[in-house]
């Protein structure tokens, strides 16, 4: 007997292809939901017509499941499909159809509410067969899915024989004459094949699971999706379950050492705050180095920071998403994966999708709430009261002495607390095979760690599903988020007389000997640095709101062409509202301070496309053919206003200042246009070839380069389809592949190729006047920064796919970078935009997965990740180095990092020591035997090392220090499940990475008007403990502030990221309720690290990759314990 | 068949031809481009004003001016960091503030090739024309005379730079610095400045006096062209005789040069009474970063000096020697220098320089008393900061009259116009003057008179007094700085020399 099984249609492609389903999961319930409802109503409306002449029938029924979703089963031998017969038949139903060819041959037919078709002879009894002579047992049963719904049209068939059958719609199943000692093999796609020993049992009744390394996986690429079985470049998938079980705000902390070759680390601890993504490396010095992301098709513009006034960027475009909303998360990390997306392809690309409704019966409702904890992970210990008094009076100092009767202020205890937090989500989803719906709904409150800062996040989603005609289908997402941030001011480490430096600076820095109220809580800054005052007397409240809409048509004219046409909007609203009161130091300075922005951006997308889908014997072709048009707007709007006489209505009041500057309201608009194509060719799914392109045009270039071309090549071999690896069993995959192409960025603000004139007023007499002068030289030059990457991997699948194996080689060089070139200061600017500099980044990556253990009740699933990668700057077009940023403007005022030929990306800068200065280091007149920096002798103190030998200490003695960039990351996802329990153990580290410490700088170097670390102090070079440590030199009047060698660390850490444990509440004989699960999570429960500053994962500089690994006051991260419930209707 | 041909022909027109639409051209919503620019005469103006602009930002002209111009000086005392390695000469082409002023002096010279350059194609009288020209000649010659002086031969732009290509010029000889570009700019100035500048802008009295400078620095080191003295005679007698015409009148009391009541607490605002003044930055709280930094950054510690806690920052001071300079009665002492003061935080005590009292750390100097802004709340006061004042032609005209015949009845008339005003001690006129003795006199009239406006390490380099001060300087013996012929022009600086490969270094650095 030939069993058609589900997974042997070729159709499924076609409904993959229409983008129905995205992945496995949507897959199997799409089916279920096929099979559960509306079955009826569609067999009723269904109608088709045809004329045909001696056609077989198997060839009439092949064509109605390309034109509808019947299937058809049936056993070849009793039904004869072969005979040829006349078909003439318009608009006639599926009755009609069956009756006229069935009706004659005794055959009955039966359409199940699955739309699927049972012919078998008149008389037969359904869903059983008979095709063995022994005569031993019968065996009925019925198989449902993990959620309990029941799963029809499963093959169960007795392993070694051909019998076999498949469950009706109710899941049910019956075999007779099946020995004793048989086993069953149940099998459905999507779903883990089990195999049951019949074991004298009468009635076996199967629960699937879910297939986690299956066959059929099908991952999202650009316009469209495509089986993961060929895939010729390189991607990776991050399934929700994963992200949703870590506690955090935003899907980009989530993403965290999930998927090799991306390295993901949070800038801030502060709820919201935006996370530094770089898939392989940076490519640029100065542009944008964040992957694209592509929201349920939608690439969503990331990068709209305003172009002037205070840090008005903060949140990460990926907090506006509601992690529970999540189906799957695509990283496409090659060029073959991601030239489709042409110009913006070059740093990667992050494909989401959504979850969608899914056909049911009855809506499905899903609740989840959960509330939670934080606390700070850890706290530096500072000198305490008694220590600072010993100290201080210890040095000359030109103020009284210090009183030695006093108790200490811990001030960081008075600025941190312990949070609390929680978040509600809840969805509908249902609908029936033509109008499917998913409405959710969540809400989140994180309340930050630094007493006031808080993230709050609304979110409603919509996403639909219609089928209008039997070919047009519209899909509709609705996207609404509204976050209110409570944001402190400074928290994210800045330090300028602006914003009085952040709470963690004030607070480490202050003298203990102040008091909780007392305004100027530290002995020598000129402004209030009470962080209790700064806490209190400051409100940072930024409102945004993200409305992201798209509609997509598809048309599908013939059954192998399908047009699309996608169109959308994404509008965000963005509100910031600043004052700082006079207890403040910004306060305090201008006499109180207001900050309003106002910013709204606006994007259009505009996208037409065809798919084309063809298999020939052996051949199949998959091509995509397009256009897109997307628009940006920005448009901005600052106010800042001085001299308050009164605090009372703080910004609400703002027409009570009365300096006002700057003032501006500023527009900016960005377009591209686009033509991209993908041609995917395969034989006999054992050789794979792929081409794909991007025409992309922006309007940041001049006319003659607006336009450029990137293109991809990729191939693979599946070994495990040839003949000579038939035999071998244990192999189920065996995939080489490679691939090379170009992508690009287009990382620059707009106008930079236009020569340009800025405001420059004076004042004259006893007023301000209009002044204009040049500000942009411009360059006509101007065009893309090209990435050319090569990619080889291997994909190697064992036992039926219960362990993986994926390695992956890639080789980058981009070239063109668009920087800031410096010009020499007589050019009269300082930099021009310019394509210059060459960087190259390589590396591997390694995924291991699999299920080591599996057994009915106990199993343990594992995906281990490595990923390694070297950054080389390979040209600078003629510079020596290009200096990073200046940190603090007013004392650590040179650059801390560089770019340097030959060295890796971003390495740190600065002097490097030569250990403290000794008694030994002076000669018979006491003069001193090395170059002093400044003039400064003292023993104990630093000592300089003069690079060049000629007796000054200055910049031209600077060296590198140290390099930022990890040498390899790793990620290790363990899920235990022991019946109803499972347990997720989640680690991820980050190794062989310098770090900047430069809070030592300030507070771990014994600049004696701060407070500096205990440690410090106890350990400090005296002359009674000489050492030659540079991290604990002697205490100063002066601050160095300078970036030595002594405040280069190791920033390695391997971090327990994830502790989780849940439990499936069994129900038996619940009517309403399907599934209730309880869980508790524990998220950064410890960090192994050297590192002795507050936190390794941090950086100053935010996104910027010319300045990272420096740690400077961050705020830091939180170790956060939830407890959560969830449940399903 | 066929309609499938006809659909495929359909899709394949939408695709290409219906919606390639965008022509993706730019337009700059929010700056101003070179098209929409540079047509009315209120553009000039604009122009015109964002060369001021570029000169008076609180960060360059007090700041980085003084620690290249002022701090290297005799007198002159320092505890910040960056500003003792300059006055102490333990600096190389990499030290950053010489960066700093060299690319902000040449961003200002490009402002002002932009308004030569586009301002004649602008449709206005000639006379209007060459009055807005002439303005931004003023400024380019004074920019290029501090340059040549700070840095010696140094590349000469004249037009403004639009393609990166023109980015990269060799540098150019002293001499052809001053005349090819410095003396005609000046004298194209003489004759089209209007007579009085408004609103504390310059008239036309700026260009003879500044002509005279220019002449008499040439007479000196390096150039020492004896013959200048003659010309720089005739510019400056010009100024001081024709000083009513210009609008330039010496004030009576020394402190009211300095724009601050009679009790020292309160700013006077009027800029237009003080006719004294020939080449300000004008200064104010109320705009943001256009402000003098000096009353916060260089005033005494818990003062009443600014308007916060703290005071001032004393971040440097001038020898006691050079209040021991000044005669008793000389009010020009206490003007500059702060003797006593009463304490923030303690108001009944007080500060007080000298033996015993609390304030007296002999290397960080006595404190500057010049530019006081009691408001000023940190970076931005209100006191506008002086370049070129009339005293300083009475001054040059003494020195030209000594270095041409030696001390006579004219220098001593010159200098006594000085002394009297400040009520100090007139010349005495029955000593033995030599011209050599004159000229240290006159030296250290100048720095009574002048100190921290900008003329000390000019003064220094041009007279060869360069090693002496070293020599003198406190801070200088402290760092044990040993004079270096190559100390008497600064090097260029890193960027400019690692950029620019057409640049060259100045011989020792």
């Amino acid at each position: 007997m030939k069993k058609k099984r589900l997974k042997d249609y070729p159709e499924l492609k076609r409904i993959i292809g229409k983008g129905l389903l995205i992945m496995r999961l949507s897959l199997i319930l799409m089916v279920v939901g096929v099979l559960q409802s509306a079955a009826s109503v569609y067999s009723q409306n269904w109608r088709m017509s045809m004329n045909e002449k001696s056609i077989m029938v198997k060839d009439v029924l092949t064509k109605i499941e390309h034109s509808s979703e019947f299937r058809f089963f049936y056993e070849e031998k009793k039904v004869n499909v072969e005979k040829k017969v006349d078909v003439e038949i318009t608009n006639a139903t599926i009755d009609d159809i069956m009756s006229m060819l069935f009706n004659s041959a005794g055959i009955e037919y039966k359409v199940l509410d699955s739309n699927f078709i049972i012919l078998k002879p008149k008389g037969d009894s359904p869903s059983t067969s008979i095709n063995s002579s022994q005569q031993k047992k019968s065996i009925t049963g019925k198989v449902t899915d993990p959620s309990g719904a029941t799963l029809p049209g499963v093959s169960v068939v007795v392993k070694g024989t051909t019998i076999g059958v498949i469950t009706d719609m109710d899941g049910k199943f019956s075999l007779s004459n099946v020995s004793e000692n048989a086993t069953l093999q149940f099998s459905f796609i999507g779903m883990k094949t089990q195999e049951i020993d019949v074991a004298g049992k009468s009635i076996i009744d199967v629960v699937f699971e879910e297939e986690s390394i299956g066959l059929e996986e099908v991952v999202a690429v650009g316009y469209g999706t495509q089986s993961a079985r060929k895939v010729s470049g390189s991607i990776s998938q991050v399934s929700s379950k994963d992200i949703n079980k870590i506690n955090t705000p935003t899907l980009d902390v989530a993403l965290q050492g999930r998927s090799s070759g991306m390295q993901v680390s949070a800038t801030s601890g502060e709820p919201g705050a935006l996370s530094r993504i770089r898939i392989r490396g940076s490519n640029s010095f100065q542009g944008n180095n964040e992957p694209l992301i592509v929201l349920d098709g939608y690439p969503l513009v990331s990068d709209n920071a305003p172009t002037g006034g205070l840090d008005a960027s903060s949140s990460s475009v990926l907090s506006f998403i509601n992690m529970d909303d999540v189906a799957s998360i695509e990283i496409l990390k090659d060029a073959s994966a991601t030239a489709i997306y042409g110009a913006r392809g070059a740093n990667g690309v992050l494909m989401i999708t959504t979850k969608k409704g899914k056909a049911t019966e009855k809506p499905v409702i899903n609740f989840s709430s959960e509330a939670f904890a934080s606390e700070s992970i850890d706290y530096p210990e500072m000198m305490s009261g008694p220590q600072y008094v010993e100290y201080g009076n210890s040095l000359p100092r030109w103020d009284p002495a210090l009183p030695t009767d006093t108790t200490t202020t811990t001030w960081i205890d008075k600025v941190m607390q312990r949070s609390w937090g929680q978040n509600y989500n809840l969805s509908v989803a249902g609908g029936s095979v033509q109008n499917r719906y998913l409405v959710s709904g969540s809400y989140s409150d994180y309340a930050g760690i630094i007493t006031g800062s808080g993230f709050e996040r609304a979110t409603l989603r919509t996403n639909l599903n219609n089928q209008l005609t039997e070919k047009i289908t519209l899909s509709t997402n609705i996207n609404y988020s509204v976050t209110e941030n409570d944001r402190i001011a400074g928290s994210d480490g800045s330090k300028n007389t602006e914003t009085g430096g952040g709470i963690i600076f004030n607070a480490l820095r202050n003298s203990p000997l102040a008091n909780e109220d007392q305004l100027m809580a530290s002995e020598i800054d000129p402004v209030p640095t009470n962080p209790i005052y700064q806490l209190t007397g400051q409100t940072d409240k930024e409102n945004i709101k993200l409305f992201l809409a798209n509609i997509n048509l598809d048309y599908q004219i013939y059954e192998d062409l399908k047009l699309t046409v996608q169109g959308g909007t994404n509008s965000t609203v963005q509100n910031r509202e600043r004052y700082w009161n006079k207890n403040t130091s910004p306060g305090y300075l201008y006499n109180s301070q207001a900050w309003l922005l106002n910013q709204q951006t606006m994007d259009y997308l505009a996208e037409l496309y065809a798919s084309y889908s063809k298999s020939i014997d052996r051949h199949s072709i998959n091509a995509v053919l397009g256009y897109s048009w997307q628009k940006n707007i920005l448009k901005s709007h600052v106010n800042q206003v001085r001299n308050f006489f009164s605090d009372a209505l703080e910004i609400y009041g703002l027409e009570y200042g009365t300096l006002i500057n700057p003032y501006y309201y500023r527009r900016e608009d960005r377009q591209l246009q686009s033509y991209f194509f993908r041609a995917n060719y395969d034989y006999s799914s054992k050789y794979l070839i792929s081409f794909s392109g991007r025409m992309d045009g922006s309007s940041v270039f001049t006319p003659n380069n607006k336009y450029s071309f990137f293109p991809s090549v990729s191939g693979a071999w599946r070994v495990n389809e040839e003949e000579f690896m038939k035999g071998i069993r244990a192999i189920s995959e065996f995939k080489l592949r490679a691939g090379i192409g170009e992508t690009g960025s287009q990382a620059i603000q707009p106008y930079q190729s236009i020569p340009q004139y800025g405001k420059a007023n004076y004042v004259s007499g006893n007023g301000e006047v209009a002044g204009v002068r040049p500000t942009i030289m411009g360059n006509p030059e101007l065009k893309w920064e090209t990435t050319a990457q090569f990619n080889a991997g291997l994909d190697l699948k064992f036992l039926a796919g219960r362990i993986g194996f994926t390695f992956d080689y890639y080789k980058k060089t981009t070239r063109d970078l668009l920087m800031p070139f410096q010009l020499p200061g007589s050019a009269g600017y300082r930099t021009i935009t310019m394509n210059r500099g060459k960087l190259g980044n390589e590396g591997f990556e390694i995924t291991l997965e699999g299920e080591p253990v599996k057994t009915p009740d106990f199993t343990w699933r594992t995906n281990f990740n490595y990923s390694r990668n070297r950054s080389e700057v390979l040209d600078l077009g003629g510079l020596p180095y290009i200096a990073g940023p200046i940190m603090d403007s007013n004392f650590l005022n040179e650059p801390i990092s560089g770019q340097f030929v030959g060295q890796p990306f971003s390495v740190f800068y600065g002097y490097e020591l030569d250990g403290l200065i000794q008694p030994e280091d002076f000669d018979a007149s006491g003069k001193p035997k090395f170059a002093t920096y400044n003039g400064i002798s003292e023993k104990g103190y630093w000592k300089f090392k003069d690079q060049n030998g000629d007796k000054i200490i200055s910049a031209t003695d600077r060296v590198i220090l140290g390099d930022p960039n990890p040498d390899f990351m790793i990620g290790f996802n363990n899920d235990i499940s022991y019946k109803n329990f499972t347990i997720n153990v989640f680690i991820q580290g980050v190794y062989g990475n310098d770090l900047f410490n430069a809070t030592d700088i300030y507070v771990g170097t014994g600049y004696k008007y701060y407070n500096n670390r205990a440690s410090w102090y106890e350990n400090r070079w005296t002359p009674d403990n000489p050492h030659n440590n540079i991290k604990y030199p002697a205490g100063s009047v002066q601050q160095y502030f300078k970036p030595t060698s002594a405040t280069i660390e190791d920033g390695s850490y391997t971090r327990l990221k994830n502790v989780s444990l849940r439990y499936n509440v069994p129900l038996k004989n619940m009517k309403v309720v399907k599934s209730i699960e309880l869980y508790v999570t524990g998220t950064n429960l410890l960090t192994i690290t050297n590192y002795s500053g507050l936190d390794p994962e941090v950086s100053l500089f935010g996104k910027r990759d010319d300045a990272i690994g420096v740690d400077f006051f961050a705020y830091p991260q939180s170790r956060t314990f939830t407890f959560g419930f969830k449940m399903g209707l | 068949m066929k309609s499938k041909i006809l659909k495929i022909f359909t899709i394949a027109l939408l695709l290409t031809g219906t919606f390639s639409c965008s022509d993706l051209e730019e337009t700059p919503y929010s700056s101003i481009t070179t098209k929409s620019f540079f047509r009315f005469e209120t553009d000039a103006i604009a122009t015109i004003n964002g060369i001021y602009e570029g000169l008076h930002t609180s960060n360059f002209q007090s700041l980085i001016s003084s620690r290249l111009i002022v701090f290297p000086g005799k007198y002159s005392l320092t505890r910040n960091p960056t500003l003792k390695q300059i006055s102490q000469y333990k600096i190389d082409y990499s030290q950053a503030d010489l960066n700093t002023y060299w690319s902000t002096c040449y961003d200002v010279i490009n402002r002002c090739n932009m308004a030569i350059k586009y301002i004649p194609g602008i449709d206005m009288t000639d006379a209007k024309k060459n009055e807005y020209i002439s303005e931004a000649k003023w400024i380019r010659a004074y920019l290029y005379f501090n340059l040549v002086r700070l840095y010696g031969e140094i590349p000469l732009r004249i037009n403004p730079t639009e393609l990166e290509k023109d980015a990269y010029l060799p540098r150019t000889s002293i001499s052809e610095i001053y005349n090819n570009l410095i003396i005609p700019d000046l004298q194209f100035a003489e004759k089209n400045l209007p007579l009085i500048g408004k609103n504390g802008r310059i008239g036309r009295g700026a260009a003879p006096f500044l002509l005279g400078k220019v002449y008499l620095t040439m007479s000196g080191k390096p150039m020492q062209d004896a013959s200048k003295l003659e010309l720089a005679k005739q510019k400056i007698q010009d100024v001081i005789t024709n000083k009513t015409q210009y609008g330039y009148a010496l004030m009576s009391r020394y402190i009211d040069v300095f724009p601050l009541s009679a009790d020292r607490n309160q700013f006077v605002a009027s800029k237009e009474l003080n006719k004294e003044l020939i080449f300000i930055l004008q200064q104010t709280q109320t705009v943001e970063g256009h402000g003098n930094t000096f009353s916060f950054s260089y005033g005494p510690e818990q003062s009443f000096w600014s308007n916060n806690a703290t005071g001032g920052q004393h971040q440097v001071g001038f020898m006691e020697d050079l209040y021991t300079l000044y005669d008793a009665t000389d009010e020009r002492r206490n003007v500059n220098l702060v003797y006593e003061y009463v304490w923030r935080n303690n108001p009944t005590l007080k500060r007080v320089w000298g033996k015993d009292a609390p304030y007296n750390d002999k290397t960080r100097g006595m404190c500057q008393n010049k530019y006081i802004d009691p408001d000023q709340l940190c970076c931005n006061g209100d006191p506008d900061i002086i370049i070129y004042r009339l005293a300083d032609a009475y001054l040059m005209l003494a020195e030209i009259e000594n270095e041409i015949k030696g001390p006579n009845t004219t220098t001593y008339d010159n200098l006594d116009v000085i002394l009297s005003r400040a009520r100090a001690k007139l010349v005495d006129r029955t000593a033995a003057w030599t011209k050599e003795t004159m000229r240290n006199y006159i030296f250290n009239e100048r720095i009574k008179e002048l100190n921290l406006e900008f003329h000390d390490i000019f003064d220094l380099r041009r007279l060869g007094k360069v090693k002496e001060a070293i020599e003198f300087n406190l801070g200088a013996k402290a760092g044990g700085t040993v004079y270096d012929p190559k100390f008497e022009i600064y090097p260029i600086p890193r960027v400019e020399k690692d950029v620019n490969p057409l640049c060259t270094q100045n011989p020792g650095w």
